[in-house]
């Protein structure tokens, strides 16, 4: 009898920790604009929701693939261990967003605003970066293996923790940036420009 | 002196610096059909990252300009610009469309940017 109800006390407990306020999520499909809600855990995906207002919200846990975030503002969100594959956030906002251990397969940031964003844990295959914007982002045990990121921008960023190994990183500008001394090699050949970069052993 | 005409231009574009782009999809047909090549046709706008990466950086590769000249005729199509008259529906760009210019059926296609050694392959193995 005790084990039952230290078990039905886990389940409770586990369960809302990832459980979403059913009244956030009606407001977001209903008007596209729910800032600082809690969708922690909820079912987006192959939903449409371009521009939609995020700021603040939690998304973590969130199934987000084949969704499409276009132009959103999703500044600030928790995206922790939220399911991103095949997902659209072509040039979304999502400066100071926590995006750790998300699945990113085939998921798309073309000219994405990552300013302040942290990404840790994180390993994507055939992601899109191009045109993005990384401003002060920190990046822990991160991958962006065989990336696409022509045209993108880091900005006062250590990638020392960032696997770029095959990115295409044509024309991309990196600015007072700590890089791998492998990768600077890796950066001159993709004629990427560097300014202020300190390449590292 | 038509034959030579014909000679010299197909000799010259082999030796381009870049892919010869006709100026619109009507005028690239014809002359696919009239050179008996297929079609290569790109959408596009001048402000994607990715389409600029590929016109700028992949579409000159000479291997690649020698290859695509020599067996199609190219169009750029700007997908705001010639929104009404595109012969394909599309879910994202660049997208590289190859097909049959009499017909119009399409060969095969390639959506999204990607190094000159792939590309390559993709153009090789349009049948």
């Amino acid at each position: 009898m005790k084990y039952f109800f230290i078990l039905t006390l886990t389940f409770i407990f586990s369960t809302s920790l990832f459980s979403y306020e059913q009244a956030d999520l009606d407001k977001l499909l209903k008007t596209k604009d729910c800032q600082e809600c809690d969708l922690s855990g909820v079912n987006l995906s192959n939903k449409d929701l371009s521009n939609a207002n995020l700021s603040g919200s939690n998304l973590s846990n969130a199934n987000l693939e084949n969704a499409i975030f276009v132009k959103s503002n999703m500044w600030g969100v928790d995206l922790t261990n939220a399911n991103l594959l095949n997902t659209n956030a072509r040039a979304a906002n999502l400066t100071g967003a926590d995006i750790i251990g998300i699945k990113c397969d085939n998921t798309t940031f073309k000219g994405t605003n990552f300013a302040n964003a942290t990404f840790e844990n994180v390993s994507c295959i055939n992601l899109s970066i191009w045109s993005a914007n990384f401003l002060e982002t920190t990046f822990e045990n991160t991958s962006f293996e065989n990336a696409g990121g022509a045209y993108a921008s880091f900005r006062d960023v250590d990638l020392s923790e960032l696997n770029i190994k095959g990115a295409i990183f044509w024309n991309a500008k990196f600015t007072d940036a700590i890089v791998k001394k492998e990768d600077c090699k890796h950066l001159k050949n993709e004629e990427a420009i560097l300014k202020n970069v300190e390449c590292k052993d | 002196m038509k034959l030579l005409l014909l000679t010299l231009s197909l000799t010259l574009s082999l030796f381009a610096s870049s892919i010869n782009f006709e100026k619109d999809l009507e005028t690239a047909k014809q002359k696919a059909i009239n050179s008996d090549k297929k079609l290569m046709i790109m959408y596009s706008t001048p402000t994607c990252p990715e389409c600029n990466y590929m016109k700028k950086k992949v579409l000159k590769d000479k291997e690649i300009v020698s290859f695509v000249n020599e067996n199609f005729v190219s169009v750029i199509m700007d997908i705001k610009e010639d929104e009404k008259i595109l012969p394909y529906k599309f879910i994202g760009i660049p997208t590289f469309y190859f097909s049959d210019a009499k017909t119009m059926e399409l060969l095969s296609k390639k959506i999204g940017g990607t190094r000159e050694k792939q590309f390559l392959q993709i153009v090789k193995n349009v049948k």
